[in-house]
């Protein structure tokens, strides 16, 4: 499977009357997109901002991340499932509005998280402080039961990121950057040298505000199955993980995967990359057993030597983290792990709910508990935590002066266990 | 044989959980008390025998951010040619289901610390609290799987009822 | 004008005895005292050890809060900068009493503390997390590295100078994580670290998972009323008078005691010699720690074939994993030997 990412690079969002790309700033006609997402009944209202790196700007709680794509040739639309049909994606030309990001956001529960602040000190821990982000705002109609809201949040989301994609195919791209998915034959076949390594990539799949699709597929009702990085790249996978912000993958990290970037880098070189592999992280112990042993059954299938397994969520999906790693490295497959850690706010504590001495090579995205000031920005966009939450100290507590004391837990992908992010931590 | 299935929470929104067949010898321990002690409460059961059947720790919650925990827990009475009731405690089991008690001790021990902030929970609490009733309609949402899975009848969303 | 330093050592170091000095209450000297002769000269003058603390090892272990709340009363009153403990190598009981110190001090003061352990002392799993520790070698043939290493972290303290990487290389890890951005993202070390174990290279984890030394499960014995069943503990039970002197913590030794007429473990005629929970309730009943009673008991009703006529026993007080081990070995062996077929052990 052969794929071309267009890559339009975007400075700036700005709104006008028509929606389209110019001088590396995609403008956007607000009332025409508000009305497209408001056919969906489910909502109540719709309001766009604007947040740019560096802006004095807090968003919370931040529900979704978005790169805005399109396709401009072959099957099928981005989002399979959702914004395209169900068909099989991945193959053909992508447009990517590179540097740009749609940010959803509005509170479906109390406690929910997800802070991206343009500048200070928070902005050092999101990725989202780095890209151009049009922000929209939901207000969902009353009586919506909450599976139906989240779904209309994530249509939301979806809905934009296409749009806008779509209004600015005429973009000429500043880079195109060409994927090669060939044949397991091919493949097993190419570099005889190299070993042969997979990518096994939990998903997480617990429940409503846990969940993540594939094709419009639960994840939770899959086995283990083989999928194309390419099909990832065109927005196979969808996020509808809305809880712990610091290591849920929101679509946008799925979009951009780094693993799969990195070891495209390192194919033909070092390694032989043969596979990705989804897996999910059930509730039920029955389900952990069956995904682990199916998942390494593949890689055992695919004749692999090494596996990098990454995590996300953390608690039981640790489980399922150490499943994977010790079923694959007693079938003589090497593995390295990318995980995240709940030291606690001292760091003293166990990291990690599970463990086994064959996870001998991991990847850490950090402490989520670090403890980290954000001082008040000029303007806020979304919803802040309820009395009751703050009062809780759930996810931290507000001071006086508007500055509040988090743990960055609360920052979208400040730990990201994709390893979309350059955090990790020591021993000390 | 029917299957014997117990559910100790502190959600009292579980309480309406019915059985999907009539094998099922089904029970529901309903506590008031913290999560902690749901957990403590599991870890009983699996000493006289039960095996949990979901995980004992939240996907994406630490102890601190959810009020609420719900075990469902199997009795495999094959293995148990002692069967006990889940009330009575001081039965000595000769078989216990080591899975278990390991993910049910490993889980006791990042909720410890906790154990002392975590809030006692009470239904008239939780009706009046939206943050509470939040983790309520999460936990249940989370335990769907589980409960359906074993032949157990979840209760709808009150907004959806 | 140089910074003022207390030093604090036990009656070996202090050159007033052995064991049999261990029960010695807390005294305070001016000016230098046994390895304080050592440390001051590597201070350089620029720090200056004003008093020595001196404790008997067994006083300490028995009155651990009253000992500390003295050196922390003293640290105030003789305006102490800096503490200095040890160094104390692989002595348990002294290395544990270092590491309370330091961190009573560090936590009521807030100066300065440096103590130097060897790696397997108690003392490091114990304060590890608390206070900074230098790493010695297990016996005082390593003085002579302890003590500049020791000085050089305390004088960088009390300057507020940043350690340098000799410093953070003598230092034990606190085993505390601590973030930190890398140079490239966790995707690119994930797949160069996976590059590298593929290729047989060496590589560094950047998170180790505990290893839990895990013991196999025995297979269940057939038929408890045929058997013979000894019983172990870690609880400190002894004779009274402690005939053995295991220690109350640290423990060299353990006990071996023919109880082949003994029904019931009787207040006065039992003792617990364990330094490190209350005592009154051992004391009062020891079969609480060591079950004899009931187990005589199910002995006559025909549960168990026979209870074994001795029991064995130790303190599980801070006591080094090695010592343990090889404890736990031997009387392993002399059960085996006299054909018992389980054991129960017993903490508390």
């Amino acid at each position: 499977m052969k794929l071309e990412l267009h890559r339009v690079k975007v400075k700036k969002w700005a709104f006008g009357s028509a929606t389209g790309f110019a001088n590396a700033t995609v403008t956007v006609n607000k009332e025409e997109l508000t009305a497209l997402l408001l056919q969906d009944e489910r909502l109540a209202g719709i309001e766009l901002h604007l947040a740019h790196p560096g802006d004095s700007i807090r968003i919370l709680p931040v529900k979704d991340a978005i790169e805005p794509r399109c396709k401009l040739e072959g099957a099928g639309e981005v989002f399979p499932g959702y914004i395209g049909d169900v068909d099989t994606v991945g193959e053909g030309k992508t447009l990517v509005l590179d540097g740009a990001a749609i940010l959803t956001t509005g509170r479906l529960v109390a406690p929910q998280e997800g802070i991206v602040d343009m500048k200070g000190p928070g902005a050092d821990y999101t990725p989202f402080s780095q890209t151009a982000n049009l922000v929209v705002y939901i207000t969902p109609r009353e009586g919506v039961v909450l599976h139906e809201l989240e779904n209309a949040c994530r249509m939301v989301g979806l809905k934009t990121a296409h749009y806008v994609a779509s209004s600015c195919k005429s973009a000429k791209a500043d880079k195109v950057d060409s994927y090669d998915f060939p044949p397991l034959a091919e493949a097993m076949q190419a570099h005889p040298k190299l070993p042969k390594v997979a990518y096994v990539y939990m998903l997480q799949s617990q429940g409503l505000l846990h969940d993540t699709w594939v094709y419009g597929v639960d994840a939770k009702q899959i086995l283990p199955t083989l999928i194309s990085p390419t099909e990832i790249m065109d927005g196979a996978i969808i996020s509808g993980n809305c809880v712990s912000a610091c290591d849920k993958n929101n679509t946008y990290v799925h979009l951009n995967n780094p693993i799969i970037e990195s070891l495209y880098k390192r194919h033909g070189k070092d390694i032989n990359f043969v596979g990705t592999i989804i897996t999910n992280e059930n509730v039920t112990l029955a389900d952990k057993k069956r995904s682990s042993s199916y998942a390494i059954k593949l890689a055992k299938m695919l004749g692999v030597e090494g596996l990098v397994i990454s995590e996300e969520g953390f608690g039981n999906p640790d489980a399922d983290l150490i499943m994977n790693c010790w079923k694959a490295e007693r079938s003589g497959i090497k593995t390295v792990l990318i995980t995240d850690e709940f030291a606690g706010r001292d760091g003293a504590s166990q990291s990690l709910a599970d463990s086994c001495p064959e996870g001998n090579a991991c990847v850490t995205a950090g402490n989520a508990n670090m403890l980290i000031t954000l001082p008040p920005m000029d303007i806020t966009i979304g919803d802040l935590p309820t009395a009751e939450v703050l009062a809780g100290g759930f996810f931290g507590s507000m001071n006086k002066d508007g500055s509040m004391d988090v743990e960055i837990q609360a920052i979208l992908s400040a730990t990201n266990e994709l390893g979309f992010t350059r955090n990790g931590a020591r021993t000390e | 044989m029917s299957t014997r299935l117990c559910l100790i929470t502190n959600n009292s929104t579980l309480r309406a959980c019915t059985i999907g067949n009539s094998s099922i010898d089904f029970s529901i321990q309903l506590l008031e008390g913290s999560p902690f002690d749901v957990l403590m409460g599991g870890r009983d059961l699996i000493h006289q025998g039960w095996r949990l059947l979901n995980h004992p720790l939240y996907g994406n919650f630490r102890p601190g951010q959810q009020a609420m925990r719900s075990l469902l827990l199997s009795f495999d009475s094959e293995k148990n040619n002692k069967a006990t009731a889940p009330h009575q405690t001081k039965a000595v089991q000769e078989y216990y289901d080591e899975d278990s008690l390991n993910y049910i001790e490993q889980a006791l021990q990042i909720y410890e610390p906790f154990s002392k902030l975590l809030p006692t929970i009470d239904a008239e609490k939780t009706l009046k609290s939206k943050l509470l009733a939040d983790c309520a309609l999460i936990d249940k949402e989370l335990m769907h799987v589980t409960l359906k899975t074993s032949g157990i009848n979840v209760p709808l969303n009150h907004m959806e009822e | 004008m140089s910074y003022r330093v207390l030093h604090y050592i036990n009656q070996f170091f202090a050159g007033i005895g052995g064991e049999e000095k261990a029960d010695i209450s807390p005294e305070i000297r001016d000016g230098l005292v046994g390895p304080g002769q050592a440390l001051n000269p590597a201070l350089n003058g620029e720090a200056e050890i004003i008093k020595t603390f001196i404790c008997g090892d067994n006083y300490f272990a028995n009155n651990i809060d009253a000992v500390c709340a003295q050196v922390v009363a003293l640290v105030k009153e003789a305006k102490i900068d800096a503490l200095i403990a040890g160094p104390a190598f692989n002595a348990g009981r002294y290395g544990t009493a270092c590491g309370a110190v330091c961190a009573a001090v560090a936590k009521e003061c807030n100066i300065p503390v440096i103590t130097a352990l060897y790696p397997e002392n108690p003392g490091v799993d114990l304060y590890r997390k608390l206070i900074p520790i230098v790493e010695s070698s297990d016996s005082a043939r390593g003085m002579g590295k302890a003590v500049p290493a020791m000085a050089s972290v305390i004088l960088k303290f009390l300057k507020k100078e940043e350690l340098c990487k000799s410093d953070h290389s003598c230092l034990m890890e606190k085993g505390i994580r601590i973030n930190m951005f890398y140079d490239e993202n966790g995707a690119e070390r994930a797949v160069a670290m996976l590059v590298k174990k593929l290729k047989g290279e060496e590589f560094t984890t950047e998170y180790k998972m505990p290893v839990f030394d895990r013991v196999e499960p025995r297979p269940a014995v057939k038929d408890m009323s045929k058997a013979t069943i000894a019983i172990v503990t870690s609880g400190g039970i002894v004779p009274k008078g402690n005939p053995d002197h295991i220690a109350a913590s640290s423990a060299q030794n353990y006990g071996e005691y023919d109880f082949a007429n003994v029904k019931d473990l009787l207040q006065n005629e039992y003792i617990t010699a364990h330094g490190g929970y209350d005592q009154t309730y051992a004391n009062e009943d020891p079969d609480r720690v060591l079950p004899v009673d009931v187990l005589r008991d199910i002995e006559k009703e025909g549960k168990i074939g026979k209870l074994h006529n001795k029991f064995y026993t130790t303190v599980g007080n801070g006591t080094a994993v090695a010592n343990a081990l090889a404890f736990g070995k031997e009387i392993g062996q002399k059960l085996r030997d006299a054909n018992v077929q389980a054991v129960i052990l017993t903490s508390t």
